[in-house]
């Protein structure tokens, strides 16, 4: 891909760029110059294409440090009541048609000439304040916005700024907090991750799944952040809840393309979940009881308006109910106890603490667990045997962030983060005899991934025109992929104590990036970036040079016309079957001998906003390499002597199509329309053949239909029904037999064997679902209580969730497809205050 | 503000009629069957021939439909014919030759070496015809080290004494090679004292990428394919041997090593059989094929040359 910069004005425009001696002005708009840009394909862009960009940002910086006298309004945008930050509400100014979004930290920077302004402060369910600004010296002003009760009361006046036409970054989605908290849950518990799902181009691994696949990518290609700290497992309960508590979270986002340069590490999404920062003015709560857990949230400040807390708790009790009828079971069978467990838990906190005026401390963290187990004890009186077995994964991460304000227009957050992601089984058989001779044999399969990293960012917002972001991260990983501890105790003799399988293996990850997001005229925005990132692990080292780009054209009639460029690259793989998302699923690194993963994907669409509708039609392509697959017969259960690099295979693969998102955030219905058109495939030399195959979720066509709707101030509904082409599976088709000679070599060893079909040949059947949700909400003297009615897959449709040979009524085997979910009908209470 | 809504009490209506027209799918589960393509069955022939072989054995069967509960099915009527690259007949098998699931022909001496590709073919009515080609491998040249109880392991269940060998193969540099290696016991009845036959030893080899175990031979398969650019990639071959018969006060009379060079293919077959038949299920695995060289069929026509040396 070459970019290239046309025209005999553009041309002298770098001369003088180039001679760094003066701004470039455009009549026109009294800014900057107006650039057309081209894109074209070639494969051996990326270092033309880095010089070009080089090139550029010296343009940039030019145009925006020699620019006439400006002063700087800013500051942050916060909720009145909470002080809740309001990320990605903007600023906009009536008089010159430009504006600012607040950032990840609500803080905004808006530079302007000398003068007195009209500024509209604007975000969704908030009614937007207008004032008058005498712009004659830098002014920093915190701004608080009133909430509206509901979305629904939410004022829309004045011209609306950071409309989907107006932003550059593409194939993103935001989707508000309020909306996602009164769709349907299964088991009347919210899951965030099922309504990313829910959204064009993003598809679940399975029924009631939480597992992610971002326009043909697999699940370790997403970036899921939260509170910006990497997260490497999100599944509860085998993946059919996902980790995140709808209760702690303050916003989620998800990128699927044109990625900004700041991003990076991942091939297919960045999903970012930020966690509330805590009422900084009164102590609140939420108190839900559900059919599957219970949670508890709690905020407030530690000093008002200085500093705050929240901290919320979700805990299954599957166990604690039934604990009861396994006691009086087990009382009823002398000798003999059976206790199975099961059991998860999460926990989220944040600290928050401005420290002065231009500085803040966040302190966030999170842990969640998962414990699945039996154990069981036999007594015959002289002799007694007991068996455990367990299953536990737990996540956990920690941040310390700390933001500071250099200026008016220069903004810096700094991180500290740890993430830990550790899985545990093993079981531990002992035994007496009559003798008194004693056994005991354990086993205890461990594997897991700790990073401890370090980030820093900078937004700088030279004038109102350029928004620039640049930073450099580094992580310390330390993978464990997967080490069996054996103790064997026989009596007195010959007892095991050892440890078997592959060693840690450490590395060390770095990226810097820079990005401008600016105008260039009237009708056109860019976000230019670049973003390097490295790899050192086993005395090798892997570079990479990332252009990202995206371009926004305002066509006549209020469309916008927009593409983005991006490549990115991956320094770790999830081994994993591909469906449910198991705890068993293993982190290994890219390594000497598995090389890291790589895309390019190139996207573009149209957007406008109908009303109150938000319309986007999207076409992309992307390509990815390094891909990382086991080989045909080989899984995730390793014999203890093979090397997991020996088990592995990588490909090639690409994903195309289009999506369509029609999204309605105002008003008493909300909720959006998504349908996905897509192609994704995949090559490897050792995996059907070495010929190309449809990947497991090549899904042609996946449609969807959310919406909710208050009836009343006390019943709001919400339904969903999404359709879906079934996933691609690989059957044996037919038998034959065989022989090879014996093991004395002077027989032979017959045997019959299946064939399996081409990779994926086959496809299960359409998947389709709706979802209901009822509430009502009473109003009490300190707060509101609620009461939730769900239910999941209402017209009891049964999906299939897998397939195997079977039986027919006259013995005939058979191919059936197996549904796990009928419908569930729940119930959830819900008490805020 | 206060809204009211008239269709509410419709809603809940249609919500329990919606749920209670559906109570029935509770209890079965089963989505539906997949509709399977017709399967047109295919021809499916084993012919693996080793140089000291005194027999040829060749199995001929008609792939089936997984759905079809018969199975594949013996063809007795076919004709596999065997010829050298100038394109004579060597062999050729036909109906009267067919007992007892296979094709059978006893040769005056031992098959021998065999310069040139050789092609089957196997023809039967109502088939397609299918085609196979292999070379034979040139016999094992290896040293080797012994040391009868060589390896002495304590386990819990006791300590097992087993014995050593050390193989060091010529290796050809670019070739990828693959062997077979055995190691068989002789015994004599404990009580008529006559001398039985060779039974093969259980072998066991430490971790070494080189070595898999072969459990469907119960052999040891070294292959050098991924290390064929080093001349000692075969080098130190380890693991031990223990007869199972083998007892203090009769032990073996006499051991042999039996090494036998396998053609890229056939190793290739009895890797990717072993790998499907013997790994047991495994619900995670994506379904393993199992490798073939006849076109337009399945199966395996294979050549071996062995090496066969007495351990006094």
């Amino acid at each position: 891909m070459a970019f290239i910069v046309e025209g005999a004005v553009c041309a002298e425009i770098f001369e003088e760029i180039n001679a760094n001696t003066r701004t470039v002005k455009n009549e026109d708009n009294g800014f900057d110059c107006v650039i057309e840009t081209y894109f074209c394909l070639d494969l051996n862009f990326s270092k033309v294409l880095s010089m070009r960009l080089l090139f550029l940002f010296q343009f940039v910086i030019a145009t925006t440090l020699y620019s006439q006298t400006n002063f700087t309004l800013s500051g942050h945008i916060q909720d009145s009541s909470s002080g809740e930050q309001l990320l990605g509400a903007t600023v906009w100014c009536e008089d010159v048609k430009v504006g600012v979004a607040a950032n990840l930290y609500g803080f905004y920077s808006l530079t302007l000439p000398e003068g007195k302004y009209n500024i509209l402060v604007r975000y969704i369910g908030y009614s937007t304040q207008k004032f008058e600004v005498n712009l004659i010296e830098n002014i920093k002003m915190d701004i608080e916005l009133v909430a509206g009760t509901t979305l629904s009361e939410a004022v829309v006046t004045g011209e609306s700024f950071n409309k989907i036409e107006d932003q550059v970054q593409m194939s993103k989605i935001t989707i508000p907090l309020e909306q996602v908290k009164r769709l349907p849950a299964i088991g009347g518990e919210v899951d965030l991750l099922k309504v990313l799902q829910l959204l064009p181009g993003v598809q679940s691994g399975g029924e009631g799944t939480s597992g992610l696949y971002v326009r043909g990518g697999s699940p370790d290609q997403n970036l899921m952040l939260l509170d910006g700290v990497p997260l490497y497992s999100v599944n509860h309960l085998f993946g059919f809840f996902s980790v995140f508590n709808a209760d702690a979270v303050k916003n989620m986002s998800i990128t699927k393309g044109g990625f900004p340069a700041r991003y990076g590490g991942r091939l297919s999404s960045i999903v970012e979940i930020n966690m509330k920062d805590g009422h900084m003015k009164e102590y609140h709560g939420d108190a839900t009881v559900s059919v599957i857990a219970s949670k508890l949230t709690l905020e407030g400040p530690i000093v008002k308006d200085k500093a705050s807390f929240m901290i919320s708790g979700r805990r299954t009790y599957l166990d604690l109910l039934v604990n009861p009828l396994i006691a009086a079971t087990n009382n009823n069978n002398s000798g003999v106890t059976t206790d199975p467990r099961y059991f998860f838990y999460d926990l989220n906190a944040k600290l928050n603490w401005k420290v002065g005026k231009k500085d803040r401390l966040y302190f966030s963290a999170f842990q969640g667990k998962d414990d699945f187990g039996i154990a069981s004890t036999e007594d015959y009186g002289q002799s007694s045997s007991s068996l455990d077995f367990g299953l536990d994964w737990k996540n956990a991460i920690q941040a310390l962030r700390w933001n500071h304000e250099w200026g008016p227009r220069l903004f810096s957050n700094a991180t500290l983060t740890r993430s830990l992601y550790e899985f545990n089984t093993g079981v531990d058989i002992s035994e007496i005899s009559q003798e008194g001779d004693s056994l005991r044999m354990a086993a205890l399969y461990n594997s897991g991934i700790e990073d401890f990293g370090g980030r820093v960012d900078f937004d700088f917002a030279p004038n109102a025109r350029h928004f620039i972001k640049f930073g450099a991260n580094w992580t310390y990983h330390t993978f464990s992929p997967g080490a069996t501890a054996l103790e064997l105790n026989f009596g007195q003799i010959n007892n095991i104590d050892t440890v078997l399988g592959p060693e840690d293996i450490t590395s060390n990850e770095a990226f810097v990036y820079i990005e401008d997001e600016f105008e260039l005229g009237d009708r056109v925005k860019v976000n230019l970036g670049v973003h390097a990132s490295s790899l050192a692990v086993q005395d090798s080292n892997y570079y990479s040079i990332q252009p990202r780009a995206a371009l926004n054209f305002r066509l006549p009639g209020g469309y916008a016309l927009k593409t983005s460029y991006a490549q990115m690259a991956q320094y770790v793989n999830l081994l994993t079957n591909e469906g449910l998302g198991l705890p068993t699923d293993l982190w290994v690194p890219s390594t000497a001998r598995i090389r890291p993963q790589q895309s390019w994907q190139v996207a573009m669409g149209v957007a406008k906003t109908y009303g109150e509708f938000e319309v986007s039609l999207e076409g992309y392509f992307k390509s990815m390499d390094g891909l990382l697959s086991y080989k045909q017969g080989s899984s995730f259960l390793f014999s203890l002597d093979t090397d997991w690099e020996d088990q592995v295979t990588q490909g090639i693969g690409n994903s195309y199509g289009m999506e369509l998102l029609v999204q309605k955030k105002l008003g008493r219905t909300t909720g959006w329309v998504g349908y996905t058109l897509s192609w994704s495939n995949r090559q490897f030399d050792e995996i059907n053949s070495g010929n190309w195959y449809p990947f497991t979720y090549d899904r042609r066509h996946d449609l969807s239909f959310v919406i909710t709707h208050d009836f009343t101030d006390k019943w709001t509904g919400s339904a969903v029904w999404l359709y879906g082409t079934g996933r691609a599976l690989t059957l044996n088709e037919s038998t034959f037999s065989a022989y090879i000679p014996d093991a004395s070599g002077s027989g032979i060893y017959s045997f019959s064997a299946d064939v399996p079909s081409d990779k994926n040949a086959f496809r299960m059947s359409p998947y389709h679902r709706l979802d209901l949700s009822l509430t009502r909400t009473k109003k009490t003297n300190d707060g509101s209580k609620q009461l939730i009615f769900s239910v999941y897959n209402a017209y009891n449709n049964l999906n299939p969730f897998f397939a195997q040979t079977d039986q027919d009524d006259n013995g005939n085997p058979v191919i059936r497809e197996y549904g796990i979910f009928p419908i569930i009908p729940s119930i959830a209470w819900r008490y805020s205050f | 503000m206060k809204h009211t809504c008239s269709s509410l009490p419709l809603l809940q209506f249609l919500l329990i009629i919606l749920i209670l027209s559906s109570c029935e799918k509770f209890a079965e589960g089963v989505v539906h069957e997949v509709p399977f393509p017709e399967h047109t069955p295919r021809l499916s022939a084993t012919l693996i021939v080793n140089d000291e072989d005194q027999e040829l054995v060749a199995m001929v069967t008609s792939s089936a439909s997984v759905l079809d509960s018969d199975g594949p099915q013996f063809v007795q009527d076919a004709i596999v014919t065997l010829t050298e690259d100038n394109g004579q007949i060597l062999y050729s098998l036909t109906q009267e030759d067919f007992s007892d699931e296979a094709y059978k022909l006893l040769l005056d001496d031992v098959f021998g070496d065999h310069d040139g590709e050789l092609t089957v073919t196997v023809d039967a009515p109502g088939f397609e015809q299918i085609t196979a080609t292999n070379t034979m491998p040139s016999k094992p040249q290896f040293d080797f080290l012994f040391e009868l109880n060589g390896d002495t392991i304590n386990s819990p269940w006791g300590i097992y004494v087993q014995d050593a060998f050390t193989l060091n193969f010529e290796n050809n540099v670019g070739a990828a090679k693959h062997y077979l290696i055995h190691v068989d016991a002789l015994f004599t009845d404990e009580f008529t004292g006559d001398t039985l036959d060779w039974t093969p030893d259980y072998l066991e080899a430490r971790p070494d990428p080189r070595i898999t175990n072969h459990r469907m031979t119960g052999g040891l398969i070294v292959s050098d394919e991924s290390l064929a650019s080093n001349e000692n990639a075969l080098s130190e071959i380890n693991f031990s041997a223990k007869s199972w018969g083998e007892k203090t006060e009769n032990p073996p009379v006499s051991r042999r090593l039996r090494v036998v060079s396998l053609s890229p293919e056939l190793a290739n077959f009895y890797l990717t059989a072993d790998a499907h038949l013997s790994g047991g299920p495994d619900f995670f695995a994506e379904p393993s094929l199992i490798y073939s060289n006849f076109s337009g069929g399945f199966g395996c026509f294979g050549l071996s040359s062995q090496t066969v040396i007495e351990i006094d």
